[in-house]
Parts: structure tokens; C-alpha cells; sequence
């Protein structure tokens, strides 16, 4: 049957993947690639997150990038006061160097107080909090999000214009509170992620792997997650709300605990970005990055997890590749956002749907003898 | 050097469109023997453009007079520009790249402190250099760092008494752009004010690219100031100055005292909108020396551009080149840790006078200067020190010159 | 005999109007009961009452015994409600086969479903509405590509996955060739006694073959009720019915 192929050729890509993202450093030595490949592996989580809440559970988030940038900020938060700079403000204690300028002249050099609002940053002084805080805070905040407005039975449109208002509203949260963010130039000068005394400079294979590691492990649970009764059911509710509550689920319910999965994948993104770009930056709450995650999951197909990884990777290597001529830089951004119109209009289940496209038609040529080939049409999201 | 074509040979089978499209990154490395390669790092586009471009020139143009008269230890220098697109995280990005893959043994970059901050690291933990141009606010003192700008010291030391005393002028507000040299700046100035009998009636702050001004001259106006101490930035500076002519403010009356408004700027926003108004700067493009007349005029010439104006943070950024060739032909080779121990001490006739590093603190003895800007866009020179003098990057907890927080050993913390 | 689904005096008030209004029935457990009533009677809006849809304004509901008046849907499901829409109500991007997978819900909780396929009797009885519905052919098949006939069928086979006690159609014939309409009812007939069943409609054939008590609604109100025979020679019912040609 074409269902065998399709699990198959679905295998097949699983594993392809699986094998090029951790056999990649035999290939690249330069470790400076090799952290961009990260932080594009890390972008493949996001179109991951993306694909679980927009082509999974039909929820539209234009605002994917406030996970992203809580995410960040917590782990920097932690690896900034493991920055050396930390102590040498003049405290034994550790105090990130932007409070001092930010302090009025007399103010004790100490977390508690240095600045309106400091004592936040103290309990980051210990590396796990920050690490916990990571996931858990996307993890909070997409619950409280989630439980208003899928009680209230907010649907479609007023779900992305919500998500896209509060990323909106995060970002100028954070900017303003200069005094404990560094408003827009973002937490710079971080210390090293470190695990049992191991130091994990960005440009280290190790390092590396601890992405590619986990991309692979959030790819496979994802996947395994979507394939449960709850990831079929989830995908009933994405088709038909009502119908779905007259088979007696709480749709609400469903809603929720996915879109609180998507957070806390990108969250973990987040995370991870920041341990290979030793960076945050209030840029990660801009419209135009959420917004860019929905073209990726676009592009690679929104209802495939792994394509919508595939796209994520696809477009950011393009993009990095093209800016390094500026004559492509600006057509890029022209390129596209033709690219996504078309796609949409034309191809709405992105690269993964192709890929299927192509693989039916392999499959009814050799079976043109088997009369269940005219029935058998593309099997639904995996 | 050819270990890194091999990796971009195996990149490219990994990535064939990425090959196939930029084929650039192949030529990319060099070769040790024949030339030097040097990073040039400031922001060609965005809202800093309007400054950092003619920083980048006046680096380009030094790196071609330098090899036109040989080069560097007889090798030439190859500058690779790149671009921090006025965004911090660009300018890391770009810093990376520079230090690690291409791996230049010195960075010529960086305008604001904030993307000097970003790319801090990378020099630090990488044991590079970065030759920093920019006047900034101090409170720095980093090995890895030559600092040829201005410090507060060195700006401001000189021009707050001179406000208050020369101009008569006692009641500040405090206006600046939301970032760590503004904020700092006016911590340094708070303090001088204090010292010198006068008082600080506001201390505000705007976005960074922020033009729109109308609320704060409207505060300005009400405040009960006599004087404008401002640290606005970038393309800010134009929007602030009309808005301020616009409201009807004058400078005869209520001047603004600036220490970053420069001719780039003032040609920018038009002088009738700056007439009258001050800025401290150890150059201006009027200082009328034969050494500078020939600076303006080789540098219109390089950028093909007869009006072009020359300021502080550009002019820094061409004689830094020429102590950094000094440096590495004292030290014999063009390695980060020869560089640090080559520019110790180095000494040179730049267009605003002579200028050394001092060996303790990798900053630059500068002489002081107060000037007004005029119609026809162009500073007079009303207050000069007779000498440069030394750099005290932390003036503002009590750095004297024969009790400096930042020497050799590294900072002294305990101090502040 | 058992009610199973007992309507007391339930309406519903939309700013003046009345679209039911203070109805009252009794189904029993096991009935097969047929809604009759001109377009506008407030059928459907009872059956949207009953189900959840439609806060109501007065009366009660109540199923075996139980108050489910203003449940919200998916309670009053678990509590053994199954509709069927007039406008077949499908996963519309799923194969057939998960549409029926997802109506097994008798554990509808998410943490309880993080698993991986079903029991052997949740199987068995997927299978047995396979059968029960003739859509062997088309498991595979995306529930948006089948006929309007099959998408009947299906969405009659979900409900009785659902295993509800009490079935509710809305024009289960509405766009049915003569062949299916009769399909239809044969499986109709071979729930009752097993299921309750109340059925909205309007193909007199079909109500001729099907019903065994009728209830007329009328503007909202009960107009009459009993066997077909006595409904049909009704005279309030024809009257009711006039410039429409009587009932046919």
C-alpha cells in the first residue's frame, strides 16, 4: 500500500537528517561554520515549534519570537553574571556591568539594589536557574496566554493579532527597562555555558553537538508526540473545533497543552541560540523575525515538522550565503516575500507537500496495475 | 592560511548553492608572506551610517597612503571591510567573523559604545585587537583595546568650568541618546557640575534614531535652564537642533553644549541650525595648521567629495592606522600580543597635534579644545589647552595622574 | 421505560423572539422519535439546545435522569450526546480512517491520550462501523475528497463509534440520492433499540420508513404529537402545513 511508502520515504528523510546534522563536523572543520550551521539548526527548532502550533493545532502565532526572546534572556541573564566583567565593577558579589552605568552615582554596587529592580537578577547567579527559568517562563506565560484566550474561544485571525501585539509589547518592555535588560543593545559579554567544569566556548565542535544533539531529540519527541491520539485529536480540533467538542473533548484543553509545547520548544531554542551566539538582544521580539518564522514553516511545508525544519535551515543558509553580496541583499528580502506568496497561493503545503507530490507519482507509476492507485491520494500531515 | 581553503572546499560540497552563489568566499584568504590583512568594522548602513562611513574612509585612506609609501615591514596592508549595519549584534557577528575566520591580527572599528561593548568580548577572549577611534566615556581598560578618542577627561574636564565660568552659565539639562556613553557621560558631568558650583535641573533620555523632539525642547524651554548639555547621537542630532530653532530657542540665549554634535552633522542639519552652539572636541576640521589644511584636502580628494567635512572620531581613525604601522615595525611582526607591546609609548604628528598611547592605559594623550560652530558650518576655536594631556579613562571616581586605576597590571577595582 | 432524554419547558428567547418556546417532550430510552415542522419551526434550534450550542433562556433538560441544561458541548457529549449535522461535520483534512479513530473519545482527557495507538475493542469496533457503513474502499482516502453521500455516512459512522446514547440527526438525507436516502435509513433502523434516536426531517418517504412517534413543532411550540398515521390525518398539523400542499 502507498501508506508503506509514504512512512518509508518519511523514515528515510528522518534519518537522512538525523545523520548529515551529527556526521556534519566530519565534513566542516572550520568552527566558524560550524557555529553559524548552529545557530541555523537552532532556527530548524523554531520552524519545529512553529509547524506543532501552526499546521498541528492550527494556531496562528505571529509572535513565536517572545518564547524565543524570554528563552534567551533567561539563560543570558545567568551567563552574564558568569561573565568576568561581572566582578570587576567593584563587588565581590557578581553585578553585570551595564547596572553600574546605569546606577545613580552612590548606589551600593550590589544586585539587590544597584538599580529599581535588580534583586530580579539574583537568584541567575546560579547557572541552573537561568537554564530552568529558559523553558519555565515561556512555559508560564504561554499558559496564561493559551488558558484566555482558548477558554474564551478566541480563534483565527484575533489569535495571531493578540500574539502579534504582545511580542510587540514584550519588546518594549524590554527596552525600556534599561536598568536591568540594557534596553536595546541587549545582554553582551556573556560567560560560557558551563556543565561539570566544562567551559563550552561557541566555537567548539562540543558545542555544537549540544545543538545538533538537541534538535535531534526535540525533532524525534515532536514527532512522536504529533503520531500519539492526542497529536490526532489536536489535528481534529485544527480541522473542526465544533465537531471535535461534540465528540466530547474539551478543545480548549488540546489547544493549550500544544501551544504551551511550541513555547517551551522555543524557549529551548531560545536557549540554545544564546549559548552559541553569546548574545540577547531585544531584536528577537521584532515583528519581522516572528513573522519570518512563519515563511520558514511556509516554505517547508507547515504541516511537516521536519520540513518545516528543512525550510527554517534552507532560508537562513540562502540568506546568509546571498548578504555576503550586496547586490543580492537587497532582492532578497524582495525574493522572499515573493517566495511566500507564491507558496502560499500555490503551494500550500510548502516543500514537504512537494516532496509528497512527487513521491505519489513515483509511487502510481509502478503501481499503474493496482486500481486502489486512483483512491489512494497524499496521506495527511506527519 | 590554506587550511582554511580546504574547509571551504568541504563546505561547499555540503552547501553546493551556497558555492555556486558566492563564489567570494573562496578568494577570501591570504596568504601570511605577501601582505597583512586588517579588519575595518563600522556601520556602512543604518542610522549611524551618517558618521561611521567617513570613519571607515579616513581608515581606508591612511591603509592607502601607508602602502603607497611601502607598506607595513614591506608587506601591504589588505583591508577587509565589513559591515556592523548600526545593530550591536552585527557588529559581534562581524567582529567573529573578522577575528576567527578571517584572522586578522587587528580590527580597526567601532563609533558607538554600544557596539564597542558587543564586540568587546570577542577581542578579549580571542587575544585580538581593536583600535577604537571613537571618543567615548571611559570606565574601560581593556588589554585588548587601543583607545585613540577622547575620554571624559579629556572632554569634559575642560569644558564644564569653561561653561560655567567663561559662558556664565549655571543651570544644566542634561539631554542624550538611551545608551551606556550618554548615560555615563552625564554621570561624569553631574559631578564636574557639582564641583564647579552649578546644578543639573534634568537629566532626559531618547531612543537612539529618535526624531522626534517636540515634547523634550518643549521641556527644555520650561525647565529654567540657562545651558544644554547634550550627548544626542546620530541622525538624532539633525531632528534635535531644528526642532530646537523651531521652538524658537536661540544660542545666544540658551546655548547647546554639545560633545558629540560634529561637522558631520552640523553640514547635515545646515548651520543656521547650530550657529552659535558648542561642542569639545580635541579636533576640529578649523584648527588652521598646515598638517591639518593638507589632511582636509587629501581626504576630499580620497572620497571625491570637495566638500567633505573632516571631525574628531575620523580623524582619530586615520592616525591610529599610523601608530598601529608604528607598533607593529617596532615590534617586528604583526601578531596581536607584538601589537600590545609595540604601541606602548607610540608617538605621532597627527593633524590635531602630537599624539601618544599611553603605555599604562592603551589610551591617547589628546589636547583639548572648545570651539563655536558658525554659519558657515565650521568651528572657531575659542579654548585650547597648550598641550595635550594624559587620559584618565576613570576621572570620574577620582583618577589623578599619579593615581591611575588602569595601568599595565589591569584594573585596579578595589578603587571604585 | 427508561426516558432518556426529557425536554421541560425548554426555550430560548433571541431579544423578543422566540425561537422555541416552552417545549416539552420525552424521548425513551431506545425510541426512534421524528422531528416534523415547517422551515422556521425551531427544530434545529432545539437540537442546538439539547446539545450545547444554544445557551437556553427557560426550562430544562435533562438526560437519564441527569440535568445537562447549558452544559458546555463537550460535556453533554461525554454525557452520551451525538449529533450529526445537516452539513456533514468532518475532519476534513484527516483519511477516513483517523476521523473514526478520533471519534473513539470515551477518553477524551490530553494527558490520557499521549500514547500511541488504541485498545483491541476500540479496533474492533471501528472495524464494525466499517462494515456497518460500507466505507471499506475509502479508508485511506482525505475525509475532504469523498462524496456528499459518503461524508453522510461517515459522519453517522463517527457517531456510533462515539457509542452516544442518545443520536441526534439533523436531515441525515438532506442532498441524498434515492439509493443512499434508503442506505441511510436501513442503518438508522438497525441502531434503534440500541441507540436513541431522534431524527430532524423533511423527506416524507424517508419519515414514512423510519418513524414510529412523530413530534410536530410549529413556530417554535409543540403543535402535536404521536404515531405517523395520527399525525398525518391531523388536521392543526395540516393547517400548519397549508400553502406548503399538506405534508408530502
Amino acid at each position: 500500500m502507498s501508506n508503506k511508502a509514504f512512512l518509508l520515504g518519511d523514515r528515510a528523510v528522518y534519518i537522512a537528517f538525523i545523520v548529515i546534522v551529527l556526521g556534519l563536523p566530519l565534513l566542516i572543520s572550520d568552527v566558524f561554520w560550524l557555529n553559524r550551521v548552529a545557530r541555523y539548526l537552532v532556527f530548524g527548532m523554531l520552524g519545529i515549534a512553529m509547524a506543532l502550533s501552526w499546521g498541528y493545532a492550527g494556531i496562528l502565532n505571529l509572535g513565536q519570537g517572545l518564547f524565543f526572546g524570554i528563552g534567551a534572556y533567561m539563560v543570558a541573564m545567568s551567563l552574564k553574571l558568569q561573565s568576568w566583567t561581572s566582578l570587576q565593577q567593584g563587588s565581590d558579589t557578581p553585578v553585570p556591568d551595564f547596572m553600574l552605568w546605569n546606577a545613580q552615582p552612590g548606589a551600593p554596587t550590589d544586585l539587590c539594589c544597584i538599580v529599581p529592580g535588580s534583586w530580579l537578577w539574583i537568584p541567575f547567579q546560579a547557572q541552573w536557574f537561568g537554564i530552568f527559568m529558559a523553558i519555565a517562563l515561556p512555559v508560564i506565560v504561554a499558559l496564561i496566554i493559551g488558558v484566555t484566550i482558548f477558554r474564551l474561544r478566541v480563534s483565527g485571525v484575533y489569535v495571531a493579532i493578540i500574539t502579534l501585539a504582545l511580542v510587540l509589547l514584550t519588546r518594549l518592555i524590554f527596552i525600556d527597562a534599561q536598568p536591568i535588560t540594557n534596553g536595546f543593545n541587549g545582554l553582551t559579554d556573556l560567560g560560557w555555558l558551563t556543565i561539570g567544569g566544562v567551559e563550552f566556548d561557541p566555537l567548539m565542535i562540543e558545542t555544537y553537538y549540544i545543538v545538533a544533539v538537541s534538535v535531534c531529540i526535540v525533532l524525534l519527541l515532536t514527532r512522536w508526540l504529533v503520531s500519539t491520539r492526542a497529536g490526532l485529536i489536536l489535528q481534529s480540533t485544527r480541522d473542526d473545533a465544533n465537531r471535535a467538542r461534540y465528540l466530547g473533548y474539551d478543545v480548549a484543553s488540546y489547544q493549550i497543552f500544544f501551544f504551551t509545547v511550541s513555547a517551551a520548544i522555543a524557549g529551548f531554542a531560545g536557549l540554545l541560540f544564546v549559548i552559541v551566539s553569546e548574545f540577547a538582544t531585544p531584536t528577537y521580539f521584532d515583528i519581522a523575525f516572528s513573522i519570518s518564522m512563519v515563511v520558514w514553516a511556509a516554505v517547508g511545508g507547515r504541516s511537516s515538522l521536519i520540513g518545516a525544519a528543512i525550510g527554517a535551515i534552507l532560508i537562513n543558509t540562502i540568506e546568509a550565503t546571498v548578504s555576503e553580496s550586496e547586490m543580492f541583499q537587497q532582492a532578497w528580502r524582495l525574493i522572499i516575500g515573493v517566495l511566500f506568496v507564491l507558496i502560499v497561493l500555490y503551494m500550500p503545503r510548502g516543500l514537504a507537500g512537494l516532496a509528497r507530490d512527487i513521491l505519489t507519482r513515483l509511487v502510481s507509476l509502478g503501481r499503474t496495475k493496482n486500481p486502489d492507485a486512483a483512491n489512494a491520494s497524499r496521506n495527511p500531515a506527519e | 592560511m590554506t587550511q582554511n581553503r580546504r574547509s571551504f572546499l568541504k563546505t561547499s560540497v555540503a552547501f553546493g548553492a551556497t558555492s555556486a552563489i558566492a563564489p567570494g568566499l573562496w578568494t577570501r584568504a591570504a596568504r601570511a608572506d605577501e601582505k597583512i590583512d586588517v579588519g575595518v568594522l563600522f556601520s556602512l548602513t543604518g542610522g549611524l551610517s551618517i558618521v561611521e562611513r567617513s570613519l571607515a574612509d579616513a581608515t581606508l585612506m591612511a591603509i592607502a597612503e601607508i602602502n603607497e609609501a611601502g607598506g607595513v615591514l614591506g608587506k601591504m596592508i589588505n583591508p577587509i571591510v565589513e559591515d556592523g549595519a548600526s545593530d550591536t549584534r552585527t557588529f559581534n557577528e562581524r567582529a567573529t567573523k573578522l577575528v576567527v575566520s578571517d584572522r586578522v591580527p587587528t580590527v580597526f572599528g567601532c563609533y558607538t559604545s554600544a557596539s564597542r561593548k558587543a564586540v568587546l568580548p570577542v577581542f578579549e577572549r580571542r587575544n585580538n585587537m581593536l583600535f577604537y577611534p571613537t571618543y567615548y566615556e571611559g570606565f574601560e581598560c581593556s588589554k585588548n583595546v587601543v583607545y585613540t578618542g577622547a575620554v571624559p577627561n579629556q572632554q569634559l574636564s575642560n569644558y564644564i568650568p569653561w561653561i560655567i565660568n567663561t559662558l556664565g552659565k549655571k543651570k544644566f539639562f542634561i539631554v542624550g541618546s538611551n545608551y551606556i556613553y550618554p548615560r555615563e557621560m552625564a554621570k561624569v558631568s553631574k559631578i564636574l557640575i557639582e564641583q564647579n558650583g552649578g546644578e543639573w535641573v534634568a537629566d532626559e533620555y531618547l531612543e537612539l534614531g529618535h526624531s522626534e523632539w517636540g515634547a523634550m525642547v518643549s521641556r527644555i524651554r520650561s525647565s529654567g535652564c540657562d545651558v544644554v548639555l547634550s550627548n544626542v547621537v546620530g541622525d538624532s542630532v539633525i531632528a534635535f537642533y531644528r526642532e530646537f530653532r523651531n521652538q524658537g530657542l536661540t544660542h545666544d540665549v540658551l546655548p547647546i553644549c554639545a560633545t558629540v554634535t560634529s561637522e558631520i552633522e552640523i553640514a547635515a542639519m545646515g548651520p543656521e541650525a547650530a550657529a552659535g552652539s558648542y561642542t569639545s572636541f580635541p579636533y576640529f576640521q578649523a584648527i588652521d595648521t598646515e598638517a591639518n589644511n593638507a589632511f582636509i584636502e587629501r581626504y576630499r580628494s580620497f572620497v571625491n567629495d570637495p566638500t567633505a567635512v573632516t571631525q574628531h572620531a575620523m580623524e582619530c581613525s586615520y592616525f591610529q592606522v599610523y601608530l598601529w604601522k608604528q607598533a607593529v615595525e617596532a615590534a617586528g611582526e604583526a601578531t596581536p600580543d607584538a601589537i600590545r607591546e609595540g604601541i606602548k609609548g607610540q608617538t605621532f604628528d597627527a593633524p590635531n597635534g602630537r599624539v601618544t598611547i599611553d603605555p599604562e592605559n592603551l589610551h591617547c594623550y589628546l589636547t583639548p579644545r572648545i570651539a563655536r560652530w558658525g554659519a558657515d558650518g565650521q568651528g572657531e576655536i575659542i579654548d585650547e589647552y597648550p598641550e595635550p594631556i594624559r587620559p584618565l579613562p576613570y576621572v570620574a571616581y577620582g583618577e589623578a595622574e599619579d593615581d591611575l586605576f588602569c595601568t599595565g597590571a589591569g584594573l585596579d577595582s578595589s578603587r571604585l | 421505560m427508561k426516558a432518556a432524554l426529557t425536554i421541560d419547558a425548554l426555550e430560548v428567547n433571541f431579544g423578543g423572539f422566540k425561537a422555541v418556546d416552552r417545549m416539552t417532550t420525552v424521548i425513551d430510552d431506545g425510541e426512534l422519535r421524528v422531528i416534523l415542522g415547517p422551515n422556521g419551526a425551531g427544530k434545529t434550534t432545539l437540537m442546538d439546545l439539547v446539545s450545547g450550542k444554544t445557551a437556553s433562556t427557560g426550562g430544562k433538560v435533562h438526560l437519564y435522569g441527569r440535568e445537562i441544561t447549558n452544559w458546555p458541548e463537550h460535556l453533554i457529549a461525554r454525557e452520551g450526546v451525538g449529533r450529526k449535522f445537516q452539513i456533514p461535520s468532518i475532519f476534513r483534512d484527516l483519511t477516513v480512517l483517523q476521523n473514526l479513530e478520533v471519534a473513539v473519545s470515551q477518553e477524551p482527557r490530553v494527558f490520557r491520550n499521549l500514547r500511541l495507538g488504541m485498545a483491541a475493542a476500540d479496533r474492533k469496533r471501528i472495524d464494525e462501523v466499517i462494515d456497518l457503513t460500507g466505507l471499506e474502499p475509502v479508508l485511506e482516502t482525505i475525509a475532504g475528497d469523498l462524496s456528499h453521500g459518503q461524508m453522510q455516512w461517515l459522519e453517522l459512522g463517527m457517531l456510533i463509534t462515539q457509542q452516544s446514547r442518545v443520536i441526534l440527526l439533523d436531515e441525515p438525507t438532506a442532498g441524498m440520492t434515492q439509493g443512499e436516502t434508503s442506505k441511510t435509513a436501513d442503518i438508522i433502523l438497525r441502531l434503534k433499540g440500541s441507540h436513541t434516536i431522534i431524527v430532524v426531517e423533511h423527506d416524507m418517504a424517508f419519515v414514512r420508513k423510519i418513524a414510529e412517534k412523530v413530534t410536530v413543532m410549529h413556530m417554535g411550540k409543540l403543535l402535536a404529537e404521536g404515531p405517523i398515521k395520527a399525525i398525518e390525518a391531523d388536521p392543526a398539523v395540516r393547517e400548519a402545513y397549508l400553502g406548503t400542499g399538506g405534508l408530502h
